[in-house]
C-alpha cells in the first residue's frame, strides 16, 4: 500500500496539464463558498435589523441575499462543466497510459489478467478515480474554505466559539480518518473480487456454447455464484466499515451545533449576543454539517478511489521482461535468414522447454516445422516475433541478435499469422491494417483478391467500409484465417511466420490459398508450422521438433527420399 | 419449430418490485431506515422554533431551553443509528446487482439466440456492469418515495399553520423544478445512452485488443491501437460531460429555486416579524424546513432522472434477456454458493437408434446458411460433414444442437420428432466440442468435469482418451494444474485435447465434433479416433473434418455445398 503522498504526487502530475483549467475551477468554487457563508450572515443581520425597525437595511440585506441566491446556480453549474472537463480529461490520459503499458507488456500478461480483467483495470478503476477527481476535489476545497469561513466568525463573536467548535472539527476530521487505512484494504480486496467476478462472467458468455451443449450450466452459474458472492460479502465487510464511520461524524456534529448553542445561550443571557447573532451562530454550527457531511460522504469515494489507485499503479508496475533497445542495429532488408543457436528456453510454472536448439535457414527458403503437440514449435515462431528471449544463446535474423534490433523495423521485416484469429469490431478496412492509413484501397483489394476473399468483399454492403460483427461472428473460422493471411500480404514482410495458419480451412480453399501464399512467398523466408502434409509438401525445408529439441532439419527432399528418417515416417502416418 | 418466444420489454416498476421480493428482509430493513431518516430530519426545525421563541421572548433562559439543546443532542444519536441503518440500502444494491447479473447469465446460457449477444463480450460485460448497477441503484425508488410523502406532508402542514400565504410560496419552486425536469426529460435519456454507449465502445475495444493481443504485437500496431482508442475515449469525454453537466444542472435546480424563495420570503416578513406576529422562532422554523423542503424536491428531479436513466439501463439490458421473461432477471436465488442446481439428467431416448433431419434450414443474415439439408445419422456410426468454408457446416452442427434456431426443417431423435433441440440435445444423450472450444479460469480436472460428478477417476479416464494424459504427465499438477484465463497455459493442441475430454467425460450417446484436428497434429489426432472409438464402442460420433484419415475412417461421408448436401459418401 502507497503513502497518500505518493498517491498525491501520482495524481498531481496527471492533473498538471489541467492547470489553467484548475485555477479557473478555484475562483469559481472560492466564490460558491463565499456566497454559502454570506447566507447566514445576511439572515442574522436581517433578525437583528427587523427587532431594531430599520427598513432600509432589511431591504438591503434581502436585496443582497437575493443575489447570492442567484450566483450559486451560476456558479455550480461552471463547476460542474469544469469538474467533469478536467476529470476526465486527466483519466482519459490515465486510461491511454493505461492501455499502451498494457499493449508494451509480454503476451504473458493475459494469463495474470484476462481481457474482462483488464476492462475493469484500464476502465473500471480509472473510472472511480473519475468520480473522485470530478467530485471530491471540489468538494474537499469548498468544504475546507466553508469551515475556515465558520471558524473565523465564530472566533470574532466570541473566542469560546471559535475554540469549541475547532475541537469538533478536529473530533470529526479523527472519526472519518481513523477508519480509513483498513477500508481502502476492504475496498481493495472488494475491487479484487469484483474483477475476478468480471472476468469469470465474460468467460462464461465466451463460452455459452460449451457450457450449454456439454449440459453444465448449472455449474457455470455455480462458477459464477462463488464470485458474485465473494464481491458481494467483501463489499459488505467494507460498506459496514464506511457507515460507522460516516455514523459517527453525523452524531458529532449534531453534538457541536448543540454546545455551541450552550455556549450561545449563556452568552445570550449575559446580554453579550443578541438573538440574530444567536441565529448565526446556531445557522454556522449547521454550516459546518453540509461540509463535513459532504467529507463523510466522499470518505467512501475517497476509500474505493484509494483502492483503485492502488490497483492502478499495481497495474503500471509490470514491466516486460523483453526491453528494446534505445540505440537499435539495423537488421538488413529482404529474403531474411534465420540463425537460431544454441537456444535453450523455459515458461515460467509449465514443463514445456527449448533445449539447445539450433538451425539456420538460407534467406528465400521455406521451413515446414513439424512436431507433435507442445514439441515447442510455438514457442519458437514466438522467439523468432521476439514475444519472448532466450534464456540461453541468440536468435538471429540477417545476422543480427534480435536484442539489438529496433522494433519498428522487426514488425515491418517479420509478418506474423497467428494460431487462433481475432478480428475486431472495426470496418474490413481496419481489420486488414488494424487502424494503418498508409496502404491505398486498391492495394487493400489486391491483398483480398489474392487470398481470394474478393467475392466475400463483393457480398458485403460497404465494401471495406462494411463493419464486421464483434468477435467475428460474420465470418467462418476460414475466412477469418484468409483475412489475417491477407493482413500478412499487406506488410510485404521478409519473413512470414504462419502459426497453423491453414488448419481450420477445406481443401478447397486451402489450395487457393496456397497458390496465394506461393506468390507471397516469392523472395521471402517462411517459417511455417504445419500439421497438414498438404502444406508440408510445399517447403523447402523441414524441421522436425521433438520435447524442445531439434531431431531433424534438412532440405525436404532429402529427408524424403531418406526412408529412415523421422520426416519420412511422418509422411508414412507412423510416429 | 417453435419460434423463439417474443420477450416482453423489460418495465421498471416490476424490476424494483422483483428485487424487493428477492430480498425482503433486506429491503424491509433498509425501508425502516430511509423512513426513520425522513421524520428525524423534521426534528431540529421544530426544536429551533421553541428554543428561539423561548430566548427571544425577554425571560432568562431557563432549564427549558436547555432542554431543548439536549433534545436536539439527542437528535444527533438518532442520525448515527440511521446512518447505521443506511449501510444496509448500499448492501441491497449489491447484493442487487449481483442477483441480476446471476439471473442474466443464466438466460443467456439456456437460451441459444440467433443473434447472440449485442456485440462483444467485453461490451456485454460492460452493460453486465453499468447498466445492472443503474437498475439496482434505482432500488431506492422503491424505498424513498413514501417516506418522502409523508415528511412533506407533516411540513407544509406545520408551516401552514404558522402562515399559509408563505407556504404558498414554499411549494412553487417545487412545481417549477419538475416542469423543468420533464422538459428537459427526452434530452436526459439520449444524453445518458449516449453516454453509456461511448463507455460500452472502450471497454469493447479494451476486450478486443487483448484478444487480438498476439496479432496486434505481431503486426507492431500498439501505436495504431492506441490512437483509436484515444479517439474512442475522446468521443466519450463529449458524450460524458453534456450528461454530467445536464444532470447537474437538474439536481440543483430545486436547491437554487429554494433559495430564492428565501429570499422572498425576507422580502415579505419584515413587518409581521417586527411586530411580532411572525416570531424568530417561526422564521428559523421555516429556514429549516425550506432547505430540507428543497433537498427534497431536488430528489424528485434525481428520481425524475434516475428513472430515465434505469429505462436506458434497461433497454441495454433486454437483449442479454435472450428473450426471456422480464421477471427472469429479478427471480429469487440464495447469493450464496452451494445451491444451484445441477443441470438435470434426463435418460429418455437413450439408446440412440438414429439421429435424422430434414429440410434443416438456417439463413445467416448475410445470406450464407443452411439451405434444406436431410441428414441420417445411424446409432453408433461415424459420421464426418466436410465441404468448403462457408459451406454450413457449423451452421449444420449448430442446428441440430439448438445452438442456432433452424428456421424450417425437423430434427428426429429416434424416429421421434425433436421439439426443442436446445434442450434435448444435452447430456446423457448428447455432448459437443465447439470450433474454437473456450475453457474456464480452473484446473485441467474441472474444466473436464464442469461439475459433472465422478471425480478425477472420470476425469482421468476422459483424459487417457482424448490423447492427453502424457501431456498431463508433464504439467506442474496433473489434472490440479490451473489452465490459466481461457486456458491460455496450454499449448492450442492441448486446449482442444481437454475440450475434447469434457466432451468425453459427459458419456453422452452422440459426440460431436466441429473440426477436432485444428490444433492437432496428424498422430495425435488418429491416436484420439483411435481411443474413441475403442474406449466408447457405443457412442454415435458426428464430426466436421477435411482430414484424409478421418474421412477414411468414415462409415459416411457428407459434403456440403453452399448450404446443400453436395455429395453423400455411403456407408461402407
Amino acid at each position: 500500500m502507497s503513502t497518500l503522498r505518493e498517491q498525491v504526487v501520482f495524481l498531481w502530475t496527471r492533473l498538471r496539464r489541467q492547470r489553467p483549467a484548475l485555477v479557473l475551477l478555484a475562483l469559481l468554487v472560492a466564490g460558491g463558498a463565499a456566497a454559502s457563508l454570506a447566507g447566514p450572515v445576511l439572515l442574522s443581520q436581517y433578525i437583528n435589523d427587523t427587532e431594531v425597525g430599520l427598513t432600509t437595511q432589511i431591504t438591503l440585506a434581502a436585496s443582497l441575499y437575493l443575489l447570492t441566491a442567484f450566483a450559486l446556480p451560476v456558479l455550480s453549474v461552471g463547476e460542474s462543466w469544469l469538474a467533469t472537463l478536467i476529470a476526465w480529461r486527466s483519466t482519459n490520459q490515465l486510461r491511454l497510459e493505461l492501455f499502451r503499458h498494457c499493449l508494451e507488456q509480454d503476451l504473458d500478461l493475459l494469463e495474470r489478467q484476462p481481457p474482462g480483467a483488464l476492462i475493469t483495470r484500464i476502465d473500471g478503476d480509472v473510472d472511480m478515480l473519475a468520480e473522485f477527481l470530478s467530485t471530491f476535489v471540489v468538494r474537499l476545497v469548498t468544504s475546507a474554505l466553508i469551515l475556515a469561513g465558520v471558524l473565523v466568525v465564530l472566533a470574532r463573536i466570541d473566542w469560546r466559539l471559535g475554540v469549541l467548535m475547532a475541537v469538533f472539527i478536529v473530533l470529526c476530521a479523527v472519526a472519518l480518518q481513523a477508519p480509513r487505512g483498513p477500508a481502502q484494504r476492504l475496498w481493495h480486496a472488494h475491487r479484487s473480487a469484483s474483477a475476478d467476478e468480471f472476468g469469470t462472467a465474460e468467460e462464461l458468455l465466451g463460452g455459452t456454447d460449451d457450457v450449454r451443449a456439454n449440459g453444465a450450466t448449472g455449474w457455470a452459474i455455480e462458477t459464477y455464484v462463488r464470485r458474485g458472492w465473494a464481491t458481494y460479502t467483501a463489499g459488505r465487510r467494507a460498506q459496514f466499515l464506511a457507515s460507522a464511520s460516516w455514523a459517527s461524524a453525523q452524531i458529532l456534529y449534531g453534538w457541536a451545533t448543540a454546545a455551541c448553542l450552550v455556549v450561545a445561550t449563556w452568552l445570550f443571557d449575559r446580554h453579550a449576543l443578541t438573538v440574530g447573532t444567536v441565529y448565526l451562530v446556531f445557522a454556522y454550527a449547521g454550516a459546518i454539517q453540509t461540509p463535513l457531511q459532504a467529507v463523510s460522504r466522499q470518505l467512501q469515494l475517497l476509500q474505493t478511489a484509494g483502492a483503485a489507485l492502488a490497483r492502478t499503479r499495481e497495474l503500471l508496475a509490470e514491466r516486460p521482461r523483453v526491453s528494446w533497445p534505445e540505440v537499435s542495429r539495423p537488421v538488413p532488408e529482404g529474403p531474411v535468414e534465420i540463425r537460431v543457436e544454441s537456444v535453450g528456453y523455459r515458461y515460467p510454472d509449465s514443463a514445456e522447454t527449448l533445449r539447445d536448439v539450433s538451425f539456420r535457414v538460407a534467406p528465400g527458403r521455406r521451413v515446414g516445422v513439424v512436431g507433435r503437440t507442445g514439441s515447442g514449435k510455438t514457442t519458437v515462431a514466438r522467439l523468432l516475433l521476439r514475444f519472448q528471449d532466450p534464456d540461453r544463446g541468440a536468435v538471429r535474423l540477417n545476422g543480427v541478435d534480435l536484442r539489438q534490433a529496433g522494433r519498428d523495423q522487426l514488425r515491418r521485416l517479420v509478418a506474423y499469422v497467428p494460431q487462433e484469429v481475432q478480428l475486431l469490431h472495426a470496418s474490413v478496412r481496419d481489420n486488414l491494417t488494424l487502424f494503418g492509413r498508409s496502404a491505398s484501397d486498391r492495394r487493400l483489394l489486391e491483398v483480398l483478391d489474392s487470398v481470394g476473399l474478393s467475392d466475400w468483399l463483393a457480398s458485403l454492403p460497404q465494401g471495406l467500409d462494411t463493419p464486421l460483427a464483434p468477435g467475428g461472428r460474420d465470418l467462418s473460422a476460414g475466412q477469418a484465417q484468409l483475412l489475417a493471411a491477407a493482413r500478412a500480404f499487406l506488410v510485404d514482410p521478409g519473413l512470414l511466420v504462419l502459426d497453423e495458419a491453414s488448419s481450420r480451412i477445406d481443401p478447397a480453399t486451402e489450395r487457393r490459398l496456397q497458390a496465394a501464399f506461393d506468390r507471397l512467398f516469392e523472395g521471402r523466408t517462411a517459417f511455417i508450422i504445419a500439421h497438414r502434409l498438404a502444406t508440408v509438401r510445399h517447403v523447402d525445408d523441414i524441421l522436425v521438433l521433438d520435447r524442445g529439441r531439434v531431431v531433424e532439419f534438412g532440405p525436404r527432399e532429402e529427408l524424403e527420399g531418406d526412408p529412415g528418417s523421422r520426416f519420412a515416417a511422418i509422411l508414412r502416418g507412423e510416429r | 419449430m417453435a419460434p423463439a418466444s417474443r420477450s416482453e420489454t423489460l418495465r421498471a416498476l416490476p424490476v424494483l418490485v422483483g428485487l424487493a421480493r428477492a430480498r425482503p428482509l433486506h429491503f424491509l430493513g433498509s425501508s425502516l431506515g430511509v423512513f426513520a431518516n425522513y421524520l428525524l430530519i423534521l426534528l431540529p426545525g421544530l426544536i429551533m422554533q421553541a428554543y428561539f421563541n423561548d430566548i427571544s421572548d425577554g425571560r432568562p433562559a431557563g432549564a427549558n431551553v436547555y432542554t431543548l439543546i439536549a433534545l436536539l443532542a439527542a437528535v444527533a444519536v438518532g442520525n448515527g443509528i440511521q446512518g447505521m441503518a443506511s449501510a444496509l440500502e448500499m448492501t441491497l444494491r449489491m447484493a442487487a446487482s449481483v442477483l441480476i447479473r446471476r439471473n442474466l447469465l443464466t438466460q443467456v446460457l439456456h437460451r441459444p439466440t440467433a443473434r447472440g449477444l449485442p456485440g462483444s463480450t467485453g461490451e456485454a460485460i460492460g452493460r453486465l456492469r453499468d447498466d445492472v448497477q443503474a437498475a439496482s441503484e434505482a432500488l431506492t425508488f422503491a424505498m424513498d418515495p413514501m417516506g418522502m410523502v409523508v415528511m412533506v406532508v407533516i411540513a407544509v402542514v406545520t408551516l401552514a399553520r404558522v402562515s399559509v400565504l408563505i407556504t404558498v410560496i414554499v411549494v412553487l419552486p417545487s412545481l417549477a423544478a419538475m416542469l423543468m425536469v420533464n422538459v428537459l426529460r427526452r434530452r436526459i435519456s439520449s444524453f445518458r445512452e449516449a453516454a453509456q454507449q461511448s463507455g460500452a465502445d472502450v471497454t469493447g475495444m479494451i476486450s478486443e485488443t487483448f484478444s487480438a493481443f498476439a496479432t496486434i504485437k505481431g503486426a507492431g500496431a500498439e501505436e495504431r491501437i492506441a490512437e483509436h482508442f484515444t479517439d474512442l475515449c475522446a468521443h466519450r469525454l463529449r458524450a460524458v460531460r453534456r450528461d454530467t453537466v445536464l444532470t447537474q444542472v437538474i439536481d440543483s435546480m430545486a436547491v437554487n429555486l429554494s433559495n430564492i424563495a428565501v429570499g422572498c420570503i425576507l422580502l415579505l416578513v419584515p413587518r409581521a416579524l417586527h411586530q411580532g406576529s411572525f416570531t424568530v422562532g417561526d422564521f428559523a422554523l421555516f429556514i429549516s424546513y425550506l432547505t430540507q423542503l428543497a433537498t427534497v424536491t431536488g430528489y424528485v428531479g434525481e428520481y425524475s432522472v434516475i428513472y430515465r436513466q434505469l429505462m436506458v439501463s434497461l433497454r441495454r439490458l433486454q437483449p442479454l434477456l435472450s428473450g426471456g421473461p422480464g421477471s427472469a432477471m429479478v427471480e429469487p436465488h440464495s447469493l450464496k454458493p452451494g445451491r444451484t442446481r445441477p443441470d438435470a439428467e434426463d435418460v429418455s431416448g437413450l439408446p440412440l437408434r438414429s439421429l435424422s433431419a430434414r429440410g434443416l434450414t438456417h439463413v445467416h443474415p448475410g445470406g450464407r446458411g443452411l439451405l434444406g439439408v436431410d441428414l441420417e445419422v445411424p446409432g453408433g456410426s461415424l459420421t464426418v460433414v466436410t465441404g468448403r468454408i462457408g459451406s454450413g457446416k457449423t451452421t449444420l452442427l449448430r442446428c441440430l444442437l439448438g445452438l442456432l434456431p433452424a428456421q424450417e426443417g425437423e430434427i428426429r431423435w429416434n424416429g421421434e420428432p425433436v421439439e426443442h433441440p436446445d434442450r434435448w440435445m444435452v447430456p446423457p444423450r448428447c455432448a459437443f466440442t465447439p470450433q474454437v472450444p473456450r475453457l474456464f479460469t480452473a484446473s485441467v480436472e474441472e474444466n473436464i468435469l464442469m461439475g459433472r460428478p465422478g471425480g478425477q477417476a472420470l476425469a482421468m479416464e476422459a483424459a487417457r482418451t482424448a490423447v492427453l494424459a502424457s501431456d498431463l504427465e508433464q504439467l506442474d499438477q496433473g489434472l490440479e494444474t490451473a489452465v490459466g484465463p481461457r486456458g491460455m497455459r496450454l499449448s492450442g493442441g492441448q486446449l482442444q485435447r481437454v475440450a475434447a475430454a469434457r466432451m468425453i467425460a459427459r458419456g453422452a450417446a452422440l459426440m460431436v465434433f466441429d473440426d477436432l484436428s485444428s490444433a492437432l497434429d496428424t498422430v495425435t489426432e488418429a491416436e484420439l479416433w483411435r481411443r474413441l472409438r475403442a474406449d466408447h464402442p457405443e457412442a454415435t460420433l458426428l464430426a466436421v473434418s477435411h482430414r484424409p484419415a478421418v474421412l477414411e475412417l468414415a462409415d459416411q461421408v457428407i459434403r456440403l455445398e453452399n448450404g446443400r448436401v453436395a455429395d453423400r459418401g455411403g456407408m461402407t
